[in-house]
C-alpha cells in the first residue's frame, strides 16, 4: 500500500501486501488510488504547520504494508502519524520503517481481518507562511471602527492544497483551495468595535516647552481596542499584524489615517494602535519652584544629603473642536512622592506618573503639582 | 549488504604460515541479538551460527571490511559440546586488516553451535513520545516509541532488538576502535571497559535464539526490565534493519493520564510565561511501570470535531520512576506575567566619623500582575530572585526555593487576574548583616 505526495499534486496509492518478509527491504509497487476524504492544515503554533488528512485503507487481514513518500514537499518524518479511525481497538501499528535515503516511510499494520478502515495520517509541512493584517474604518463620530481581520495564506509547500480546511486558533475554521506557490487572503473576522481615541504627550519623548520649537510639535494619538465580548471580540486572543486605520468621510469614502503594528493581545487586553500625531493639543511643562530641605554636610562641610520639594504646571491645549482625553507620561528618580495634585494621578512604575485629562473642546486645563525627592545626593550614589 | 563474513577451513598446513588457506564452509548466522545503548554509539552483537568442526585443528577466519566494529571486541564461545571446543589463539593477519583468524581445538568432529558478539558503531536507538490532552486539557494520552537506526554498515536480519536505556562508561569511543583497526590490541583497556558497562544478564546469553518465535501478525511486543542501573527494552519477534534503514516500533499507550496545565516564570530564565503539561511517573498517573527514556515529544490536544490541534514539542528528559514530568510546551503569550517596581527608596541611612553616608537600605516594593487569558485554569511558580542581604515582606504568601529565590505559587481560572505585591528591603553598606 503506498500514500504518495508530489508536487503540485497528492497522488495516495495503496499497495496492499500480505505476509511480506520483513527482511525484504525492496520497495512495494503501487497498486491502487485511494481517495483522500478530506484535509486540514492547523496553524495555531506560531511556526509549524499541522496537516492531517483522512483516507479511506483497504485493509487485508494479517499485515498490511502502507508505504508513504512526499517528492517536492518538506515533512518532518518523525513526526508522521497514522491513526486508526473507525477500529483503533482491532487495528494495531506493528513497526513503522524507513528506508534508506528517501522521503519515505512503511507502516506495517496489523488487521484482524478484512476491512475498510477510515485513518488520519498527521505530519508536519514546511512552506506554509501567515500573516494576519487588520483594516479598520472609524466612522464619523471616532467611537466605533469598522474592524476587517484578515488572514494571508502563502503557500510555498510544494503541495496544492485543495478543499483545506483551515484553523488558525483565531477565528472559526474555514474551508479553501490555495495552489503551490499561490497567496490568498481571507477574511476571518468582520464588526463593529468601539474604540478610545488616546492622546499621549510623553516628557522623554517631547519638548517641554513647544513655543520655543521652530516646528509645531505633534501628539501621538493611538486607537485603543479592547477585546473583549463588549467589543464583539473576546472570543480568541488578536494576533500580531499589520493594521491600517481609515477615517469614514462626510461626502463619502475614508481617509488613511496611519497603520502600526498591532501586537499580540490576549483576551481582555487592550491593542494599541499609534496612528499619527495630532498639532491641535499643545502640552507645556515648566518647573516653577525647587527648595533644598534637610542638607546633611559631612566633616568637610559638603552636602552628602538633602531632600527636595519642587512644583510643576503642566498646561494642556486643545485647539480642536472636539474634546479630547489626554495621556500624561513624566518620570521621576530616586525616592519621591506627589505630596499634592491639582488632578488625579497614578504610578505607573517606580520613575512614572501619569496623569489622565479629559479637555474639552476649545479649552485648556492646568496639571498642578508638588514633587517631594528623599535622600539625594550630588556626589555619593546610594543603589 | 551483507559485509561481515565467517569462513571455516580445516587446519591442514602449518599456522605459522602466512599465507591464507581456502575456503571450505561459509555458515550461515542462524540468529543474531543486538542490544544497543542510547547514551553512547555502542551495540553489542552476538549472533549464532553453526559450524561443522574437524576433530583437531580448525581454522575460522572473520572479516567485517566496511563495517564499524571493534575489532578488539570479538569473542567466540562454543554454546554447544563446550568442553570439547576450545578456542587456542588470534590472530590478525598483517595482509587482512579487517579480519581475523581464530585457532580452534575441537575434541569432536561435526556440528557445533557457536556464539560470536563484538561491539560496533553505528547502530543507535533513540525513544519518543506523542501526547494528546483532551478536550479540557486535564487528561493525556501518551504513546511511546523506541526507533533503532543502522548505520554500522551491516544488514541485521532477523534480528531480536535490544534497547538499554541508562548512562554507560567507556574509555574508548567503539568508531574509534573501529576506526584504528586491530593493532595495537589494547585488551587491559577494553577488558575492563567491557566489565564495567556489560551487567551480567545483559552480557549473558539468555534469550538468544530461544526467543525467535516472530508472529508476524502480531504486533511485537516490547519486553521491559530492570537491571542495576539499566532498563532494557527487548523488542519481541525477529526484525530486519538493513543498514541505513531505521525502524521504530510502538513501545507503550497510556490514556487516560491525569496532567496539570503548569506555567513557570522565572525572569532571565523564562521571560515569558513557560506552559508545561506536568504530570508524575508513578501509578496515580497510570505510569510508573519504568523510568522514560530521553526523547523527542510531540504533544497535540483535540478539538471539538476529533481533529488534533498542535501544542508544542521539546526534547524530554529522562524521568525515573516517581518523579515528576514536566513537558514543555513553549511559551504561551495568553498567560502574561508583568512584574514591575512601583516604588524605590532609600532609608535609615547612617553616616561615618567623616559624616558621610556609609550604611543605607534601599527599600523596592514590586507588584507582579498575573493574567490567564485563556478559558481553563491554571497554576503558575513564578520564582524572584534576589541579590544581597534582604528581606521580604511577610504579608504575601510564598516559598522560600532557595538562600536567594523566592517562589509564589498561584492557581487562576480561566479569565481570572491577581496582583502580588510585596516588599523587599536590601541593606547596604555598614547595615549588611549577612
Amino acid at each position: 500500500m503506498k500514500i504518495f505526495i508530489r508536487k503540485f499534486t497528492v497522488v495516495i496509492v495503496f499497495a496492499l501486501l500480505l505476509g511480506i518478509s520483513e527482511a525484504a527491504p525492496a520497495r512495494i509497487k503501487l497498486v491502487a488510488l485511494p481517495e483522500r476524504a478530506s484535509i486540514s492544515i492547523s496553524i495555531e503554533h506560531p511556526s509549524e504547520t499541522l496537516v492531517q488528512e483522512e483516507r479511506i485503507l483497504t485493509l487485508q487481514k494479517g499485515v498490511n504494508q502502507v508505504d508513504f513518500s512526499w517528492q517536492g514537499v518538506q515533512i518532518d518524518a518523525d513526526a508522521i502519524l497514522l491513526e486508526s479511525l473507525d477500529h483503533p481497538d482491532e487495528i494495531k501499528l506493528i513497526s513503522i520503517r524507513y528506508p534508506s535515503n528517501e522521503n519515505a516511510l512503511v507502516w506495517d499494520i496489523f488487521s484482524p481481518r478484512a476491512m475498510l478502515e477510515r485513518v488520519r495520517v498527521t505530519y508536519f509541512l514546511d512552506g506554509i507562511g501567515r500573516d494576519i493584517s487588520y483594516r479598520a474604518v472609524s466612522d464619523l463620530e471616532e467611537k466605533n471602527l469598522f474592524l476587517k481581520q484578515y488572514l494571508k495564506l502563502r503557500n510555498n509547500s510544494g503541495e496544492r492544497l485543495e478543499h483545506v480546511k483551515v484553523y488558525t486558533g483565531f477565528s472559526k475554521p474555514y474551508v479553501t483551495d490555495i495552489d503551490n506557490g499561490e497567496m490568498r487572503q481571507t477574511l476571518v473576522f468582520s464588526g463593529k468595535v468601539p474604540f478610545s481615541r488616546q492622546f499621549i504627550w510623553d516628557s522623554s519623548l517631547k519638548p517641554h516647552d513647544p513655543s520655543k520649537e521652530n516646528i509645531t510639535v505633534g501628539i501621538p494619538i493611538s486607537y485603543n481596542i479592547k477585546n473583549e465580548s463588549a467589543s464583539g471580540l473576546g472570543l480568541f486572543p488578536l494576533r500580531y499584524g499589520k493594521a491600517r486605520i481609515f477615517q469614514e468621510e462626510q461626502r463619502g469614502g475614508s481617509a488613511f489615517l496611519g497603520e502600526d503594528w498591532g501586537q499580540y493581545t490576549p483576551i481582555s487586553k487592550e491593542m494599541k494602535l499609534s496612528v499619527g500625531e495630532s498639532r491641535d493639543i499643545k502640552v507645556t511643562r515648566k518647573l516653577i519652584s525647587e527648595n533644598r530641605t534637610k542638607e546633611r554636610r559631612n566633616s568637610h562641610n559638603r552636602v552628602v544629603l538633602f531632600d527636595k520639594e519642587s512644583q510643576y504646571e503642566i498646561t494642556v491645549e486643545n485647539f480642536k473642536d472636539s474634546a479630547a482625553e489626554v495621556s500624561i507620561l513624566d518620570y521621576f528618580d530616586n525616592t519621591w512622592d506627589i505630596t499634592s495634585s491639582t488632578h488625579e494621578w497614578s504610578r505607573e512604575d517606580f520613575r512614572t506618573v501619569k496623569f489622565h485629562i479629559p479637555i474639552a473642546a476649545s479649552d485648556s486645563v492646568t496639571v498642578r503639582f508638588t514633587l517631594q525627592q528623599r535622600n539625594l545626593s550630588e556626589r555619593t550614589v546610594l543603589r | 549488504m551483507k559485509r561481515i563474513f565467517l569462513f571455516l577451513s580445516l587446519l591442514l598446513i602449518s599456522l605459522d604460515a602466512d599465507a591464507r588457506i581456502g575456503l571450505v564452509t561459509l555458515p550461515r548466522r542462524e540468529a543474531v541479538q543486538l542490544t544497543i545503548y542510547n547514551s553512547a554509539d555502542l551495540t553489542l552483537v552476538r549472533e549464532r551460527r553453526t559450524l561443522t568442526l574437524a576433530k583437531g585443528k580448525n581454522r575460522l577466519e572473520f572479516s567485517w571490511a566496511n563495517t564499524l566494529i571493534d575489532p578488539t571486541s570479538v569473542q567466540f564461545d562454543a554454546v554447544s559440546n563446550t568442553d570439547k571446543v576450545e578456542l587456542i589463539d588470534i590472530s590478525f593477519p598483517a595482509q587482512a586488516p579487517n579480519a581475523l583468524v581464530w585457532t580452534i581445538e575441537s575434541e569432536v568432529s561435526g556440528e557445533v553451535i557457536v556464539e560470536i558478539s563484538y561491539f560496533t558503531s553505528g547502530l543507535t536507538w533513540s525513544a519518543d513520545y506523542e501526547a494528546t490532552a483532551d478536550k479540557g486539557g486535564k487528561k493525556l494520552s501518551l504513546n511511546s516509541f523506541v526507533k533503532a537506526t543502522n548505520n554500522s554498515g551491516e544488514d541485521y536480519d532477523g534480528a531480536q532488538v535490544r534497547l538499554i536505556v541508562g548512562t554507560i562508561h567507556l574509555v574508548e569511543d567503539i568508531s574509534e576502535l573501529a576506526n584504528r583497526g586491530a593493532r595495537p590490541i589494547p585488551p587491559p583497556v577494553l577488558n575492563r571497559a567491557r566489565a564495567m558497562m556489560m551487567p551480567e544478564a545483559v552480557a549473558s546469553s539468555v534469550g538468544l535464539g530461544g526467543r525467535f518465535s516472530a508472529d508476524s501478525e502480531e504486533p511485537p511486543e516490547i519486553i521491559r526490565e530492570g537491571l542495576s542501573e539499566y532498563f532494557i527494552y527487548t523488542v519481541s519477534g525477529e526484525h530486519s534493519v538493513p543498514n541505513t534503514w531505521a525502524v521504530r516500533w510502538p513501545n507503550f499507550s497510556q490514556s487516560d493520564i491525569d496532567i496539570e496545565n503548569f506555567y513557570r516564570y522565572e525572569e532571565g530564565r523564562y521571560n515569558e510565561p513557560r506552559r508545561f503539561f506536568k504530570l508524575k511517573n508513578d501509578e496515580a498517573h497510570k505510569l510508573g511501570k519504568e523510568p522514560l527514556p530521553d526523547g523527542r515529544i510531540e504533544v497535540f490536544q483535540v478539538r471539538e470535531d476529533g481533529t488534533r490541534a498542535f501544542l508544542g514539542k521539546t526534547i524530554s528528559k529522562y524521568v525515573p520512576v516517581g518523579e515528576w514530568w514536566e513537558i514543555d510546551l513553549g511559551a504561551d503569550p495568553d498567560v502574561i506575567v508583568k512584574p514591575k517596581l512601583m516604588r524605590r527608596e532609600i532609608d535609615d541611612v547612617e553616616f561615618d566619623s567623616d559624616g558621610d553616608p556609609s550604611g543605607w537600605k534601599v527599600i523596592e516594593t514590586w507588584l507582579i500582575e498575573v493574567l490567564n487569558s485563556r478559558t481553563d485554569a491554571i497554576a503558575i511558580e513564578i520564582d524572584r530572585n534576589f541579590d544581597g542581604d534582604f528581606t521580604l515582606s511577610q504579608n504575601v504568601e510564598k516559598e522560600k526555593y532557595d538562600f536567594d529565590t523566592v517562589r509564589f505559587k498561584r492557581s487562576l481560572g480561566g479569565g481570572e487576574s491577581e496582583k502580588i505585591e510585596y516588599t523587599v528591603t536590601y541593606r547596604k553598606g555598614t547595615l549588611i548583616k549577612r
